[in-house]
């Protein structure tokens, strides 16, 4: 879409090849969450095993948004990998507790707390 | 044919209450339906100016009472019109991409 | 002495309009409150200062006005400046006195707070848009910047801007709109929040229109799914959810109401 803030971007994490950081920015819903998934997937595609998600800047989410979490987060799981989540604000975080999804992701306090959980 | 992801002979029809506290928020909201449309950003800046040049030719509308905006995307062009709670035109503004 | 009185405001009787004019030095303290005493033994209790002809108010003069705060907010009144000129803006924010008592630019400005908060006067915005996603995210700001600016705070705000990003989604993914426009109604006051969007749609049978109607009755996902939580989440986060599924439309309602209000 003209103009908008890309909403994530992808780094290296030191001492761990197969890991990835996703830094989250802005909103999450139904115009970037497809392309957020395909975006994952791809890294699945090239061997990528663990994902993290900081979402310290994150600001919203939508139920589209939640899918794909929920979607992309299973297809890791399918590969043995795992997906983590870190920095959930209180409005992100109320919406995925009241829909039961945080049964089903990781949900990390901090980036730290997440990543001292890789192996 | 669509110019980024909206299709091109839009027409944004916007009933609102006469309140000084929204006009900050319409402006917002066509600076920002302009880009959505798939007009630039300078265009988009420009489509907000024009809104708040349309409503400083002082409506003194009472509160409580309705303004009609409407927002004709026609790429390259885009016509905003404000017509007071009477239905009369009080101004028409256009923005070229 | 300069010119002071006290009459009803034809819009509003139950506001009292305290006009002052010229100087209001420390001689005119005695005959504002008199009057100011009379009028709030009759039990009035909302007060409009009229500024727009002061050249000069004192400091005791503040005082008295503030005094007046005092006395009519412990009955549940308010008091409000209005059309105060540049030079007093410029005292009244210096003294701090802003920050207690609210200033408006005319009569119109203050009869706008004044039925605001408390007459539950609503606002209303009716749009008719395009049935696309990418314009989602501007509808949602402008129904977030909206109540913002009448003082619903951000975490008041943040479900609303959810409901209406799932009410506008669904009407696109699943309303069919058969002219690719959507209505959409937002009413709101200082205590709820009605939201209305309205698409019309193909010729709809019956057992689509019973599926749908049981989608909004009891929504249904798996753990798994990708979609189906939207209209949950409509109804976690609203107080109450209707609809009304036509062959060719489809209508949804909410009503939120602000907690503690």
């Amino acid at each position: 879409m003209n103009g908008k803030q890309e909403l994530l971007t992808i780094e290296n994490i030191e001492n761990f090849p197969k890991a990835r950081l996703l830094r989250f920015v802005g909103d999450l819903d139904s115009t970037n969450a497809e392309n957020m998934s395909n975006s994952v997937i791809s890294l699945l595609n090239e061997g990528v095993n663990a994902v993290i998600a900081d979402f310290s800047r994150l600001r919203y989410i939508n139920s589209t948004g939640l899918g794909a979490l929920l979607f992309v987060n299973k297809k890791v799981k399918e590969l043995k990998g795992t997906f983590k989540i870190a920095n959930v604000n209180e409005n992100v975080l109320e919406i995925i507790e009241i829909i039961g999804a945080d049964s089903l992701l990781e949900i990390h306090k901090s980036l730290d707390e997440a990543l001292s959980t890789l192996k | 044919m669509y110019i980024g992801g909206m299709p091109c002979n839009q027409t944004i029809r916007l009933d609102i209450s006469s309140d000084d506290a929204f006009l900050p928020c319409i402006i917002e909201f066509i600076s920002g339906s302009t880009k959505a449309a798939g007009f630039s950003e300078s265009s988009a800046e420009q489509a907000g100016e024009e809104t708040k040049f349309l409503f400083s030719s002082g409506l003194n509308e009472a509160s409580g009472e309705l303004l009609h905006i409407e927002c004709i995307y026609d790429f390259p062009r885009l016509r905003i019109s404000l017509l007071d709670s009477k239905g009369n035109l009080r101004g028409k503004r256009d923005v070229l991409a | 002495m300069s010119p002071i009185s006290v009459k009803s405001l034809a819009e509003e009787p139950q506001v009292s309009v305290l006009k002052l004019q010229g100087d209001i030095g420390l001689d005119a303290i005695p005959q504002i409150a008199s009057l100011l005493d009379e009028w709030l033994e009759k039990k009035f209790y909302h007060w409009a200062v009229d500024l727009s002809e002061v050249d000069f108010l004192s400091s005791p003069a503040v005082g008295a006005l503030m005094g007046l705060r005092s006395r009519v907010v412990n009955h549940l009144g308010s008091i409000a400046f209005v059309s105060p000129g540049k030079y007093l803006i410029e005292k009244l924010d210096l003294m701090g006195v802003n920050k207690i008592i609210p200033y408006y630019k005319n009569m119109d400005a203050y009869l706008d707070y004044f039925r605001w908060e408390f007459r539950n006067a609503p606002r209303f915005l009716t749009l008719k848009f395009p049935a696309e996603a990418s314009f989602i995210p501007v509808l949602r700001r402008l129904v977030v910047d909206l109540l913002r600016s009448k003082g619903y705070l951000p975490k008041e705000v943040y479900g609303i801007e959810l409901i209406v990003d799932e009410l506008s989604n669904n009407a696109i993914e699943h309303g069919s709109p058969s002219d690719a426009y959507f209505d959409f109604f937002l009413s709101f006051d200082k205590k709820k929040v009605e939201i209305r969007v309205v698409n019309s749609c193909e010729d709809l049978s019956q057992q689509e229109i019973d599926e749908l109607s049981k989608k909004f009755s009891n929504p249904t996902f798996g753990p798994d799914a990708l979609r189906g939580r939207g209209i949950t989440l409509v109804k976690l986060f609203s107080n109450q959810m209707t609809f009304r599924i036509e062959s060719r439309k489809v209508e949804v309602c909410i009503t939120k109401m602000r907690e503690g209000k």
